[in-house]
């Protein structure tokens, strides 16, 4: 009896204090909780704002009654979702984009920086950098109008785009590329190598330039090859910047780029063309009207994407490096 | 890490259910208010209204209406700030108009607008049937009749409107209630039928390639755009920009052969092909768009694209503005300009040949004829009355009744003499630049007397309407034409030269069909069907077209791809509404 | 064989200055590719004040042929809805960079003191963004709520919190602003507020810089929020959408050319108007080039990996 009153007052002031403290520490830091806060603002409206929409996955939208009214309809518009050829072949098209991404895009690379770090004279080393990072700032719209005017295919009434004038100068047939579903994968690979390459590289750079160069001369004393302290010296010392951006690539699995593919596809590649972001705007905004289904998509698109970002990020944990969490 | 996370989602689930209940709270709190506001207007509506009127009617509040229409160039910012009619409007009705537009994807964003609540004052859509029932179940829109009825003196032309005989039934087809109008019906009867396929000529290649001779068939034409690749020009440029307007392909090669090629498209009847006689018993409309025939058509098609005959950009550059110059250069040697319009041949020849060529002369240019093929030619099904926009005024807007003020004001022997008149109206005398400011900001700058704004509502051909004189179907069925009042001599030569030409197949071409088929409506899963169709034959085609997917092998998965999006349900649907409506309205 | 015989030779020749094949092979390969990025924004530049007549014929265009005509440039220049949306991406490019710089910047650091108890919360919170979102409708029907739709601030105001940016500042603030620094500056007395502006602001200006400049060009290159929530509204569409639009559809195009041809201009061909534009789009970026460079390589804007 005695023991419980006891520790109830005990309690109560526990919370006092526990109140009186928590105000105490706000003070203390005051400034910092200042600093957080119009960023907390955006956050909270802007970012978990629209979290509020997400309902309409699971419900029937009616204007009348408004999202929060809306009926519920289970999982009706995942199983919708599942059952629309449309969905599965975008689906399909942006992991098999990444893919080739991964494959080509990640080692092109690793090699470039490679390549370039090899460079030993100073100014053209530069230069061939300040070429190489220019695309990634051009916007997609820039660059695939470049890429239009280049690929262009020739009609009787003029020469087409510059690539097809070497191909018809060597004697091919002029290619209509951007009409070519089982080429267009490899326009965007191609196309978005030319565009991150050189900035994607400089992670490798910055690694790059951590390594001692007495490391290389003992090699050179012992004889090696500049190729063989390639492999041997560079390449185990940037492995784990490679380990990590090969991470963050894989965490971008189901993510598509909008901006590249949107403004370069047309009806003639949508079997191998159309990719997630460009399914969900179709059918959302720009033409559709299923607002219940373009959320539902999303939202499982989101919640893979946070499970392979999960995992991915305890991997980086372990390795040691600094993550994003 | 593990923890982190933990507290994290928790964290994040406190949230995310603080502010949901937060904007949901705001959000059904702007709902209530709305709905007691609406239900507040409708009940004092009345008392107020008449006490309003009474007093002064000047002191009506200034308000900005936002005004969306289909299809105008909206670029000329400054232009049309400087646009003398939309200035005397905007004074008259003591508003100001903001003007939205656009082309691609413009029915779909009103109709995201208006489910999100933030949709145009007044804005228009075509005429869907489920669309308009469903946004009247929503309580999207306004019912306008009541407005008006409830100050009918406010609103004279309208009031006189709503209450002809004809505007009932289309009321009772939209919406099911004769007496509910909730929209400003866009209805008109045609001036001359329209029809496409008529692929226009540059003369000189013309000579140069077939002496001069202008193919009469589906297999001459096919002949001649090879010829004209093998001598280093463009065939044909169909006006097919985006690969999904398949109008003018089909009406000229398709047509002909008894088939089209068409998905199930704008009127009902699109895609189809019907047996047994029209209006009776026996008729039956058929789904052709993946018949052996259409095969063939693709298969001749895609010969022609592979030839070099069709224009190889269709599709992928953005080729309305590149055919125009590559016509004007002379580099393509003939192009579908659009409709069977003597009007559009006009302005065919001034837009792309005129514009580019300084000595430029009428003979430039060959109009052809609609190919036969056996003697056929292809068939256009019209009813003679063209269903345009109709306008709606959308619950989101605070002002119903000011807005209505605007629509009155146009529909006014007023309003029309200020949009339409021009020679003899008063606005045209010591005013000669006047219609050239007021149309050249919207991309007409030819000083033709039409004006832009709002030329969509009332009227579907965009000519003046009589609604003081005539009761509504006759004044929308017999519109105003100016256009013989400021045509130049070369422009009447010009429509008068296609006017002839067409004049000599246009009877062959063009199909009346019973005026009932303009009240056949489709049920909802339709359109949906409708829509996948479309979609599924303008990626198809685009590949068989351009090559890309082989026909023989891909026919079958695109018969099979339609089945399994409903074609056969479709079919049967049309025919059952046709039946229902010739059971109907067919007396 | 011949060739191969002249590449020994070579080699023996480059062997005197330290070259060999390996070094050949990638001083090909890296030239190659740095051209293979160059060359198409410089042909599209020669094409853009190469008459059209010339510029039909062909070829790879390394030079202007037929001297150097600014005419497409004035045609474009004439278009006001042109010259008004240079001015929206200026302002709201401008506006959008301040605000984001400002808010991101200063979550980054209040974020990176992980001893203040709730940041480590809150930096989850943030990072989780990056991953999760409602969607696109969800987005839409909330700035309908908040009265942003069609509106001029929908470009400007819901980017303020730059999460990408958040994470490379925050990173900085955690591993670059030596912590010692910031510990002396206490000692001397120096209150929270002190540190902040007269420690940490010093210290990170170049890194900040660098963001801004980053920020700013993300937003002078954005049409998407044009796109989806504003559509149509000519009088605040931004540059890059106007570029858009040229590429794309003909409206744009077509009032370009009016403009031109009311001018008494010969009607210019669409492809020339678009390399012109092409280029107006690309000139800002390349003058905030060199800095951008300079900030980048020195690796301050890769937080996310450290050695």
């Amino acid at each position: 009896m005695n023991q419980s009153s006891v520790s109830k007052q005990n309690h109560s002031n526990q919370n006092k204090s526990l109140v009186k403290r928590f105000f105490a520490y706000i003070r203390k830091y005051w400034f910092i909780y200042l600093l957080i806060l119009p960023g907390l603002i955006c956050m909270i409206i802007f970012n978990y704002g629209t979290m509020y929409g997400i309902q309409l996955a699971f419900k029937d939208y009616s204007p009348k009654r408004g999202v929060w009214g809306s009926e519920w309809v289970g999982l009706k518009h995942f199983k919708e979702m599942v059952q629309d050829p449309n969905f599965i072949r975008a689906f399909k098209n942006t992991i098999i984009i990444n893919v080739y991404k991964l494959l080509f895009g990640f080692t092109f690379n690793i090699l470039l920086a490679l390549f370039i770090n090899e460079i030993k004279i100073r100014k053209v080393k530069s230069s061939i950098q300040t070429c190489v990072y220019l695309p990634y700032f051009l916007s997609w719209v820039i660059f695939s109008g470049l890429i239009r005017v280049f690929l262009e295919y020739p009609s009787a009434a003029d020469m087409g785009g510059v690539v097809n004038q070497i191909i018809s100068k060597l004697g091919g047939e002029p290619v209509d590329f951007l009409k070519r579903p089982d080429l267009f994968r490899g326009i965007l690979t191609v196309t978005n190598i030319i565009k991150t390459a050189g900035y994607s590289a400089i992670v490798y750079f910055a690694a790059l330039a951590g390594i001692n160069p007495t490391l290389y001369e003992s090699a050179q004393v012992d004889g090696a090859n500049r190729f063989d302290m390639m492999i041997h010296i560079t390449l185990p010392r940037i492995l784990p910047s490679v380990a990590v951006m090969l991470i963050l690539e894989l965490s971008g699995l189901f993510i598509s780029n909008f901006d590249q593919v949107y403004n370069l596809y047309s009806n003639y590649v949508l079997s191998t063309g159309d990719v997630l972001s460009t399914y969900i705007y179709r059918i959302g905004l720009g033409g559709g009207t299923q607002f219940e289904l373009s959320t539902a998509v999303n939202l499982v698109l989101n919640t893979m994407g946070l499970i392979v970002v999960l995992l991915t990020n305890r991997i980086i944990d372990s390795l040691d490096v600094q993550g994003i969490f | 890490m593990t923890r982190k996370l933990r507290k994290g989602l928790a964290v994040f689930l406190g949230l995310t259910m603080m502010t949901s209940v937060i904007t949901a709270c705001g959000g059904n709190d702007e709902d209530d208010e709305h709905e007691t506001e609406t239900q507040i207007v409708s009940e004092e509506e009345k008392p107020q209204k008449k006490t309003e009127d009474e007093s002064e009617e000047d002191e009506r509040e200034h308000v900005t209406i936002r005004f969306a229409q289909f299809g105008n160039n909206a670029d000329d910012i400054e232009g049309m700030e400087n646009d003398p009619v939309k200035q005397e409007i905007e004074e008259k009705v003591n508003i100001s108009l903001e003007y939205d537009t656009g082309t691609e994807g413009f029915d779909e964003r009103m109709q995201n607008e208006l489910f999100t609540g933030g949709a145009a004052d007044l804005f228009p859509t075509w005429g869907e049937t489920d669309k308009l029932r469903d946004w009247v179940d929503e309580e999207l829109v306004y019912c306008l009749s009541d407005i008006v009825n409830a100050s009918p003196e406010r609103y004279p032309t309208l009031n006189k409107i709503m209450h002809s005989d004809e505007y009932k039934m289309y009321n009772e087809l939209y919406t099911g209630d004769a007496e509910k109008a909730y929209a400003i019906y866009g209805i008109a009867a045609f001036a001359e039928p329209t029809f496409a396929g008529i692929p226009a000529y540059n003369t000189a290649i013309l000579e140069e390639v077939n002496d001069g001779e202008v193919p009469q068939t589906v297999e001459e034409f096919i002949d001649f755009t090879i010829k004209c690749a093998e001598s280093g020009y463009v065939g044909w440029w169909p006006r097919n920009d985006k690969l999904t307007n398949w109008n003018q392909i089909d009406k000229t090669i398709a047509g002909p052969q008894g088939t089209t090629i068409l998905p199930p498209k704008g009127d009902f009847w699109e895609g189809f092909v019907p047996t047994g006689e029209i209006g009776t018993e026996n008729e039956h409309w058929t789904l052709v768009a993946t018949s052996d025939e259409s095969k063939e058509v693709m298969k001749q098609l895609n010969e022609m694209y592979a030839a070099g005959g069709l224009d190889s950009g269709i599709g992928v550059k953005s080729d309305f503005d590149d055919a125009y110059a590559a016509f004007g250069d002379g580099r393509i040697a003939s192009m579908d300009f659009g409709f069977g319009y003597p009007a559009q041949y006009k302005d065919f020849y001034l837009n792309p040949w005129e514009a580019s060529n300084s000595d430029a002369k009428p003979e430039d240019l060959t109009l052809g004829v609609a190919p036969t093929h056996n003697g056929e030619h292809a068939k256009t099904y019209t009813t003679g009355t063209w269903v345009g926009s109709h306008y709606f005024i959308p619950t989101n807007c605070e002002f119903p009744e000011r807005v209505l003020d605007l629509v009155e004001f146009i529909a006014s022997p007023e309003g029309q003499d200020l949009m339409h008149n021009t020679v003899n109206g008063e606005y045209q005398e010591g005013r000669e630049d006047y219609w050239e400011k007021a149309t050249a900001p919207y991309g007409y700058g030819d000083g033709r007397c039409k004006y832009v704004w709002f030329s969509y509502m009332l009227s579907g051909t965009e000519y003046q309407v009589d609604f003081k004189n005539n009761e509504w179907w006759e004044a929308v069925s017999n519109p105003i034409d100016h256009s013989s009042h400021w045509a130049t001599e070369q422009d009447v030569e010009l429509m008068d030269y296609a006017r002839d030409i067409v004049s000599e197949f246009r009877d062959d071409c063009v199909v009346t069909l019973p005026a009932y088929y303009n009240l056949v409506s489709l049920p909802a899963e339709a359109n949906d069907i409708r829509t996948r169709l479309v979609d599924t034959t303008n990626e198809y085609l685009s590949q068989m077209l351009g090559g890309q997917l082989d026909i023989d092998e891909g026919w079958e998965e695109y018969v099979s791809e339609y089945e399994r999006l409903g074609a056969n349900d479709l079919e049967q649907m049309v025919n059952d509404a046709v039946k229902e409506a010739r059971e109907l309205y067919g007396n | 064989m011949g060739t191969r015989k002249k590449s020994t030779n070579k080699d023996t020749m480059l062997a005197r200055f330290g070259f060999n094949f390996y070094d050949v092979f990638i001083y090909v390969f890296c030239i190659s590719f740095a051209l293979l990025c160059v060359y198409p924004m410089w042909y599209v530049l020669v094409a853009s004040v190469t008459p059209y007549e010339e510029y039909i014929k062909g070829g790879l265009m390394l030079w202007p042929r037929g001297g150097i005509d600014f005419q497409y440039y004035k045609a474009i220049f004439n278009t006001k809805s042109f010259t008004n949306s240079i001015w929206i991406s200026i302002s709201k490019t401008f506006l959008a960079t301040t605000l984001s710089v400002l808010v991101t910047s200063t979550m980054a650091y209040g974020v990176s003191k992980v001893h203040v108890k709730g940041m480590k919360v809150i930096n989850v919170l943030v990072v989780f963004n990056l991953f999760f979102n409602g969607g696109l409708i969800p987005q839409y029907m909330l700035y309908q709520n908040l009265n942003l739709l069609r509106t001029y601030w929908v470009m400007v105001i819901p980017g303020a919190l730059n999460i990408t940016y958040f994470i490379i500042m925050r990173n900085y603030f955690t591993y670059s602003v030596p912590a010692d620094l910031e510990d002396a500056a206490r000692l001397d007395g120096c209150t929270d507020v002190g540190v902040f502006f007269r420690v940490v602001i010093p210290v990170s200006r170049s890194m900040i810089a660098a963001v801004t400049l980053f920020i700013a060009v993300i937003n002078w290159n954005d049409y998407y929020n044009y796109m989806m929530f504003i559509s149509n509204k000519p009088s605040l569409q931004p540059f890059a959408w106007v570029l858009r639009r040229m590429l794309v559809d003909k409206s744009m195009m077509n009032t370009v050319r009016d403009g031109a041809s009311r001018l008494g201009m010969e009607l210019p061909p669409p492809m020339a108007l678009r390399m012109a534009t092409i280029i107006c789009a690309m000139l800002p970026i390349m003058l905030v080039y060199p800095f951008l460079q300079k900030h980048f390589t020195s690796g301050i804007t890769l937080g996310a990996v450290k050695e």
